[in-house]
């Protein structure tokens, strides 16, 4: 077919083409020339040379002397040709993507070293630095425009395609994994040490963790299709699973184990000293009232949140359209954090001298309608606790009601009137038909419930951090290690609550298990 | 038949009977339910003196009148710093998200599609650690911390976000991802599609919905979250987040209502518009999260 080669010419390519341009520019800007060994040349260089910073010299400095052109070269060479033949496209945007993320990395990483401080910025070397970025981002960007209706494809794609095959493909699949885990690295300094502004190292940190992320799985994929195929195929679910096992051994496996062995060492973890820190916990009087509480906090907030849930759950069932209102109006407080609902609550209960006018709804109602005195809700001992479980019952009633509803709409009718048809009352109905079939539903959220309240720390965190009574094991874990620096303590207080979800852990695995898995 | 009919009809007479102090009690219900957020959202427009004086009952029962002011939100959110801590808040949750589900994607892809050996052993350990609390691992973690000067940064703050919330989003990503359905991987694996490939073009994008629900479980998890801020933001006050913020206001200005009123309401903010904007998904993202231990 005597096709003929008209130019195809994108906006892409246009963005393409100005980049290239001003990466060649940018060049012109770097203080290359200032370099020890090199004199200033003529023109534009020499002039701008005299108000550049001193660099050390170092391999890095000087291999962008030649890199940086050569960069704005290839990236200017391929859009042409990519221009001029349309079937090669796809490479040339692969090849300016290559270019443009070189290139960016490499200025970052002069900027990081070099930079001391803002004037660097501003100087003949930031517009240069300016103008890099812009060229380099630019580049990056220009990978996404769609040249066609057909090649929508995203750059990592083209690029793919162009390693696919050759001896570009093995040096690629060596080098690429270098690169990527140089620019994590150096990722993670930068976000780690930097002054930079906090939506600048949110921005870096979103480019690097998403697209990190990706590029890490990419690359490691890349890396073992390399392999022949039955290595690959062992190899490459490895690829996938591993960067979560790590972090789970990281963050949760080695610490709990960890915190087991601290929680038989001394406050300052040097001595070993069995089973002491547990002996104190269940002895102590002062432990004793904590575990108390929890116990109190886990009985009456999951009986009630679930009882309460269900009663609410029945009734809304009968009032017709307005029924996602009403479950709405309950359910909203489940959005609110604790620490926000202490601090309604704290309103609630506020107290104010007989002399003043009460500004807590309750007091008030207390001093005005029943004409008492005002109640100390939080110092009171023989309450304190309560005012406090109200909280939670408040912000968990919503969640139980929805789950609940769910299970009671699913009773069938027919049982129901069948029941109805016998004579039952609708108490009858209540008790003898819906309870006993949503019975495994009320035992997964009273499940639920009772993991939530076990681990309750905000709440008495913030109305009262403990004091008068109140403490929960949570809340004191959190005392033995920052208030009272008892590491042993507080470890041995985190296995409690570990060994109080045994069971729980224990049924998900049973399930799982049970599922074939 | 007619039985039927008469069991309808008495029905229906009990109905009536019983609509009535049944939408009282719902009504009760749901007005108890509210007063608190409802009191606390109407004193934060009110002026400082008006709180301390009055109830904020009174502006109903015409006893004060209502003063509308924003003066309490000016104050808390430029003097009291909760502009800062707000923007905080968004910068330790975005990546807090968006990073653990990327790799708990790739990781359930793998329990749910590939086999290797081991894969039991893998994902049971998945499900025994989504029953861990993190409380086990914060000194541990706090440690490694301090060796490696992590401490007090968001970096630090969102790998510890990443690793308590991944075992549940591998576990709720695995359990949606196992449902699709064989045919449709079988006919990307003849199509000549690499299990890479048919994972970004195939499964991610038919997952939608069970990371829709993760999202919304972690994001207010990680949100309304206080314990982990405190633990490993709480060195680096500039730093913290909008639960620990409004923590330390009840510390230091307990009695000041005024700025402890709209302070937590602007906590609420983000929460409340996800819950009335998004009602379905956040139900059902909250019970997604039920699982975690």
């Amino acid at each position: 077919m005597n096709q003929k080669r008209t130019p195809i010419f994108y906006i892409g390519d246009f963005i393409a083409l100005v980049c290239a341009v001003v990466i060649l520019l940018a060049y012109l800007f770097m203080p290359w020339f200032q370099l020890p060994e090199m004199n200033p040349t003529s023109g534009l260089v020499a002039t701008i040379g005299t108000a550049m910073p001193t660099l050390e010299t170092n391999a890095f400095v000087l291999s962008g002397l030649f890199l940086i052109p050569l960069m704005g070269i290839i990236s200017l060479a391929v859009t042409i040709w990519g221009m001029l033949v349309p079937r090669q496209k796809m490479t040339a945007i692969g090849v300016n993507f290559v270019v443009g993320l070189g290139t960016l990395i490499y200025y970052l990483n002069f900027l990081y070293n070099n930079a001391q401080n803002a004037e660097d910025l501003t100087g003949y070397m930031g517009t240069g630095f300016w103008l890099a970025l812009f060229g380099a981002t630019g580049l990056l960007l220009q990978t996404f425009i769609p040249r066609s209706e057909e090649d929508q494809q995203l750059p990592i794609v083209a690029a793919r395609g162009m390693f696919a095959s050759g001896i570009m493909r093995l040096v690629v699949s060596l080098v690429v994994p270098v690169v990527t885990f140089v620019v994590l690295l150096w990722s993670f300094t930068f976000m780690r040490d930097t002054e930079a502004s906090k939506l600048v190292i949110a921005v870096v940190a979103l480019v690097v963790g998403v697209g990190g992320v990706w590029v890490l799985y990419i690359v490691t994929n890349n890396l073992v299709e390399q392999f022949p195929e039955h290595v690959r195929d062992a190899m490459r679910p490895y690829v996938f699973v591993g960067p979560a096992l790590v972090i789970l051994m990281v963050y949760l496996l080695y610490p709990a184990l960890e915190t087991l062995r601290l929680s038989f060492f001394d406050a300052r973890s040097v001595n070993f000293i069995g089973f002491e820190n547990y002996q104190h916990i269940f002895t102590d009087p002062d432990m004793l009232v904590v575990l108390r509480n929890n116990i109190l906090w886990i009985v009456l907030v999951t009986s009630f949140t679930v009882g309460l849930g269900l009663i609410i759950a029945v009734l809304v069932d009968r009032i017709g359209r307005w029924e996602p209102v009403a479950k709405s109006l309950i359910f909203v407080p489940m959005a609110i954090s604790a620490v926000g609902a202490s601090v309604i609550w704290r309103f609630m209960y506020d107290a104010k001298p007989t002399t003043q006018a009460q500004i807590g709804l309750l007091n008030a109602f207390n001093v005005n309608v029943l004409n008492m005195d005002p109640i100390l809700y939080l110092i009171n001992k023989s309450i304190n606790n309560y005012a406090l479980i109200i909280i939670m019952i408040w912000l968990l009633t919503g969640y139980c009601m929805v789950i609940i509803s769910a299970a009671v709409k699913g009773v069938p009718a027919e049982l129901l009137e069948a029941g109805r048809i016998d004579g039952a009352n609708e108490l009858n109905v209540f008790f003898q038909i819906i309870i006993p079939t949503i019975r495994p539903t009320l035992i997964t959220v009273g499940t639920t419930i009772f993991i939530m309240v076990l681990k309750v720390f905000d709440i008495v965190y913030v109305m009262t951090n403990g004091r008068r009574d109140t403490e929960v094991v949570a809340n004191r874990m959190f005392n033995e290690f920052f208030k009272y620096g008892n590491y042993g303590r507080g470890s041995a207080l985190a296995i409690i609550l570990l060994a109080a979800l045994i069971p729980v852990i224990y049924s998900n695995v049973r399930d799982i298990r049970q599922r074939g898995m | 038949m007619t039985l039927n009919t008469g069991g309808t009809e008495k029905s229906t007479v009990q109905r009536i009977l019983t609509a009535a102090p049944v939408r009282v009690t719902v009504i009760i219900l749901c007005v108890l339910w509210s007063l608190p957020t409802v009191g606390l959202l109407i004193s934060s427009f009110r002026p400082a003196e008006d709180i301390n004086s009055s109830g904020w009952w009174t502006m109903f029962t015409g006893a004060q009148p209502f003063n509308f002011t924003l003066q309490n939100y000016n104050a808390v959110l430029s003097a009291e710093g909760m502009g800062n801590a707000f923007l905080n808040s968004f910068i330790v949750t975005v990546p807090s998200v968006v990073i653990p589900i990327t790799i708990a994607a790739f990781a359930a892809y793998a329990f749910a599609w590939l086999k290797f050996p081991g894969r039991d052993l893998f994902f049971v350990l998945v499900v025994i650690l989504m029953g861990v609390p993190l409380h086990t691992a914060l000194i541990p973690i706090l440690r490694m911390y301090t060796s490696i000067d992590l401490n007090g940064t968001f970096l630090g703050i969102w790998l510890a976000h990443t690793g308590f919330g991944l075992p549940l989003a591998v576990y709720l990503i695995y359990g949606y991802m196992i449902t699709i359905p064989k045919d449709i991987m079988e006919s990307a694996h003849i199509d000549g599609a690499s299990p890479f490939t048919a994972f970004t073009q195939l499964i991610l994008p038919l997952s939608v919905p069970v990371i829709a629900s993760f999202t919304i479980f972690q994001s207010l998890w990680v949100w309304n979250d206080l314990l982990v801020a405190l633990v490993y933001l709480g060195t680096e006050p500039e730093n913290n987040v909008l639960t620990a913020k409004l923590t330390e206001l009840v510390g230091s200005k307990g009695q000041s209502w005024e700025l402890l009123t709209a302070g937590a309401f602007i906590t609420m903010l983000v929460p409340l518009f996800i819950f009335f904007a998004l009602q379905r998904y956040f139900i059902r993202g909250m019970m997604a999260g039920s699982v975690k231990g």
